[in-house]
């Protein structure tokens, strides 16, 4: 039985290094991206699509029972049968 | 952000004429990427669901496959934005006394060099593949007096035009070049040396 709080923790980990990586992306789009249109749309795009799927996930993950845990041994049998 | 009216070391009467930048065919990679950040989720969704019948039934089952998901549309994302930053910060800026070359490679390698149209004697276009002569993009090499270093334009659109225009400019820096070297006196070359 593994808990829902074991791939939450999980999940926040590679969000945090996500986080990192799309920083440091951004910043350097910021300073040397040329002045135009499509550069500001790259970024206002990136950031967007970015914070609708990590709202997404919060308010999804704001409805479930963090206690509820995962039992992996009924779906291990039905891939591997004995 | 870098502005184009205010290039860094700007020359005396120096004019943006064109900014070069590869083909958008070049970014290929980058819409399969697309594509497949759509269909891999969606697939993953049916396999499971014909494989273990009662796994989305289960909100642990659930909350693990929305978790997967979302991971994998986040970095599907940082990865297709990588791409376009390497493809977007690649520049070829021709004005009417040089030509500059900003490169990036990664994340935090960037390689800027620069070279003036006077030095320019040679320019040759290059369209090589089925690609490129679809799309009428490719390469433009340019090679300059007493260098062997060739300075090249990559798979940047029509280079045809794009060398044409080059060897213009070279020829007309050429000129206001020569003008200014005669223009100067030598007792000015003297009084200017600390």
């Amino acid at each position: 039985m593994i808990p829902i709080a074991v791939f939450v923790i999980i999940w926040l980990v590679f969000l945090a290094i996500f986080m990192v990586v799309a920083s440091l992306s951004l910043m350097q789009m910021f300073r040397f991206g040329v002045r135009d249109p499509i550069t500001k749309w790259s970024i206002i795009i990136f950031v967007g699509l970015s914070i609708v799927v990590i709202g997404g996930t919060l308010l999804y993950l704001a409805q479930i029972d963090m206690q509820a845990s995962l039992d992996i041994r009924p779906f291990a049998a039905e891939i591997f049968p004995t | 952000m870098l502005n184009l009216e205010k290039l860094p070391g700007l020359l005396p009467d120096e004019k943006l004429i064109r900014l070069y930048r590869r083909h958008p065919v070049t970014l290929f990679g980058l819409y399969m990427g697309i594509a497949i950040t759509f269909i891999i989720p969606l697939s993953a969704y049916f396999l499971i669901r014909g494989m273990l019948g009662n796994f989305f039934e289960t909100e642990a089952g659930l909350t693990l496959f929305v978790l997967f998901v979302s991971m994998f549309l986040l970095f599907a994302l940082l990865f297709m934005f990588q791409q376009f930053l390497d493809h977007w910060l690649d520049v070829w800026i021709l004005t009417n006394r040089r030509i500059i070359n900003i490169e990036q490679t990664g994340l935090f390698t960037r390689v800027r060099a620069e070279v003036r149209l006077y030095r320019v004697q040679d320019v040759t276009s290059e369209i090589k593949g089925f690609m490129r002569h679809m799309f009428n993009y490719g390469m433009v090499f340019t090679q300059t007096a007493g260098e062997r270093m060739r300075f090249t334009f990559e798979d940047i659109p029509e280079p045809k035009e794009a060398s044409k225009l080059i060897l213009q400019l070279a020829e007309r820096d050429q000129r206001t070049h020569e003008q200014e070297i005669t223009s100067e006196k030598p007792s000015d070359f003297f009084n200017s040396s600390p």
